[in-house]
């Protein structure tokens, strides 16, 4: 059951690839909880579960490779992973929504701008064609478009990157949905159209009653979105926090490498601070922390035990032997 | 996309005097003097003269050509040396049976190529794939003369649900259709399967479906409006194909089609008949694949840009 004012809340989500070369476990028990209108950052490196969390939220997981196999997500009063294809589907791009990394391909090539618009309306609001034209014009008026009457019989090969972003956000958006989730949406783009769309989204944050569940690794989009932060590595949310603690008083070593890993302009170091190491691969996980390989602070224990996700002060969770008492 | 299909169209006109020129030429390239092929070793010089007069081949080749020309646009093709009768009038009505032949395979191999393609794009290495891929590897590797000879078998002697021999009713052209079209199935439902594999895995079926559109939708409308882009291009090729590989299907069932024509024109050096049959296969060809730019350029908008 959520708590007031919680619309969403995910206790120990397990999703899992069976991959020729063996099982992986994609997401491996995550717990979320988000509030009304509010932003939620995950971040991570790319395949540590970001990306696949946000299509198990929306049931979009392609079988029978991928499978959710655990967990539960209440949406409002009901468990979706209860809920039939055909009630899946009056949730999707209704009350939930998504918006995806590559504008270039996330846009049907042969189809309209209009017409992809326009069917997020047909679908959940039974609209015309008539009615969804002049409802789609009227968001691509919101999200900033010029001309937007004649943008809606534009193809997308007619359109820049950042157009066509926009366009995603106000399909997304269309039915003002109660969760927008958005997978990378800057990565794409370039750094100019990047502080165009992150502005974008800041002013339908004030607007809309959205709350946002930002995927990303970019910790300056975070910085300016997000009012809290869960860290994920190779499956696992590895802290939780406020967006200024998470900032200035990160707990995991992992949090503190991506920290310390963007630049900075007063810096006079000659190189950039990295996290040693890479990945490991997600068919031979380490037996303990999953981030005991590339740790700083590596202890014996981390190797051989995974340490738990422990509540901290503020309602920051972390999950790290150096922040377990009593070892 | 009004002017997409006036500028096709133009670009269609120096193909079709590339083609008319070729088919005039065919006469010429043949070794040997035409007339002396025509009336014979044993002919008089006198007659072989006044031949020579009356169909105007003592004239400069640029002149006969643009008469050839002139004729072809008037309608006139020539006289059969076979029957002596006006070869427009023995090609009329052979040409339509050939392109209801033609037309009616490329409906067929189309409609349910198409349909096994899609079923074994999202049936994908499950059993249906497996079955309709079996049958589309039978119905490619199979030579239309002997499934039409099955075709006969089972459904006119055995059954007798359909005729064997000539065109007199619509029931007349089910089995020579089939037969026709069978070996073009296969490869539009391997091509459909691999297009809609390759389209169901792109990013914007993921938005349809985050959209919240039903199966049918993202199936029939997302998916396969991309995928049938490639499957276009292979349908307008085999329509030709179908068109002049009737013959043998025409040999079986008795049909007088255009195919038929052509090989009796062949064997009998019929020059005018030969020309004209040619003539008539390569623009229609060429019609078909205006068609199907049309076609494309609706299905895929930045064809036309």
């Amino acid at each position: 059951m959520n708590t007031p004012n919680e619309i969403l809340r995910i206790n120990d989500l397990k999703t899992k690839f069976f991959l020729e070369e063996g099982t992986v476990f994609a997401v491996d028990g995550v717990d979320i909880s988000l509030r009304e209108k509010e932003t939620l950052a995950i971040v991570g490196e790319s395949g540590s579960g970001k990306s696949v969390t946000a299509l198990s939220i929306l049931k979009l997981i392609q079988e029978p490779t991928g499978r959710i196999t655990d967990g539960e997500i209440h949406y409002r009063d009901r468990n979706l992973l209860d809920l039939s294809e055909k009630e899946m589907r009056k949730i999707r791009g209704n009350e939930i929504s998504m918006i995806f990394q590559e504008p270039m391909t996330s846009l049907n090539p042969v189809f309209t701008i209009g017409k992809q618009i326009r069917e997020v309306y047909k679908y959940h609001q039974g609209l015309n064609k008539r009615a969804g034209n002049r409802k789609a014009a009227e968001m691509l008026d919101l999200v900033g478009i010029p001309n937007s009457e004649k943008c809606i019989h534009n193809y997308p090969f007619q359109l820049s990157g950042g157009m066509r972003q926009r366009v995603m956000i106000a399909m997304a958006l269309a039915c003002n949905p109660r969760i927008l989730m958005a997978d990378e949406p800057t990565t794409a783009l370039d750094v100019t159209i990047q502080s165009q769309i992150i502005k974008l989204l800041m002013d339908l944050k004030k607007e809309m009653r959205t709350a946002i569940i930002l995927i990303t690794h970019d910790l300056g989009v975070v910085a300016q979105l997000a009012e809290n932060v869960m860290v994920m590595y190779m499956g696992k949310a590895v802290e939780y926090g406020d967006v200024k603690s998470i900032f200035h008083n990160p707990y995991h070593p992992y949090t503190k490498g991506l920290l310390n890993s963007i630049p900075q302009i007063n810096d006079d170091h000659d190189r950039l601070k990295i996290i040693k190491g890479i990945i490991p691969s997600p068919f031979k996980l380490p037996a303990g922390c999953k981030y005991a390989t590339r740790c700083d602070d590596v202890m014996d224990i981390c190797a051989k035990k995974e340490p738990a996700y422990q509540e901290k002060e503020n309602g920051r969770k972390v999950r790290c032997w150096k922040y377990t008492e009593g070892i | 996309m009004l002017k997409f299909i006036i500028t096709r169209i133009i670009s269609v006109i120096p193909i079709l005097f590339l083609v008319s020129i070729l088919v005039f030429l065919m006469v010429h390239f043949i070794p040997g003097d035409p007339v002396i092929n025509m009336l014979g070793m044993e002919a008089q010089p006198e007659a072989i003269e006044a031949t020579r007069e009356r169909l105007g081949l003592n004239k400069p080749l640029h002149i006969q050509y643009t008469s050839f020309l002139i004729n072809i646009l008037k309608g006139d093709l020539g006289t059969s040396i076979r029957t002596k009768k006006p070869v427009i009038q023995e090609i009329k009505d052979k040409y339509r049976y050939s392109l209801i032949l033609a037309i009616g395979g490329t409906l067929v191999a189309s409609v349910l190529g198409v349909l096994m393609g899609i079923v074994s794009a999202i049936k994908q290495n499950k059993f249906w794939d497996n079955f309709l891929m079996v049958i589309s590897l039978l119905s490619v590797s199979t030579p239309s003369f002997f499934l039409a000879l099955i075709l006969i078998l089972i459904f006119s002697l055995f059954l007798g649900w359909f005729p064997s021999i000539g065109v007199y009713s619509w029931r007349h052209y089910v089995l020579p259709i089939f037969a026709l079209g069978t070996q073009s199935i296969g490869l539009i439902a391997r091509m459909t399967r691999s297009a809609m594999l390759d389209t169901l895995n792109q990013d914007y079926i993921t938005t349809a479906k985050a959209k919240g559109a039903p199966w049918f939708q993202v199936v029939f409308s997302h998916a396969l409006r991309n995928a049938m882009i490639p499957v276009l291009t292979i349908l307008g090729l085999r329509f030709g194909g179908l068109l002049a590989g009737s013959a043998l299907i025409e040999m079986v069932f008795a049909i007088p089609g255009i195919g038929r024509l052509m090989i009796d024109a062949v064997l009998t050096r019929d020059y005018p008949v030969i020309q004209a049959t040619v003539l008539f296969i390569s623009v229609t060809f060429v019609m078909i694949n205006l068609i199907v730019d049309i076609l494309y350029s609706i299905v895929d908008p930045r064809v036309k840009c």
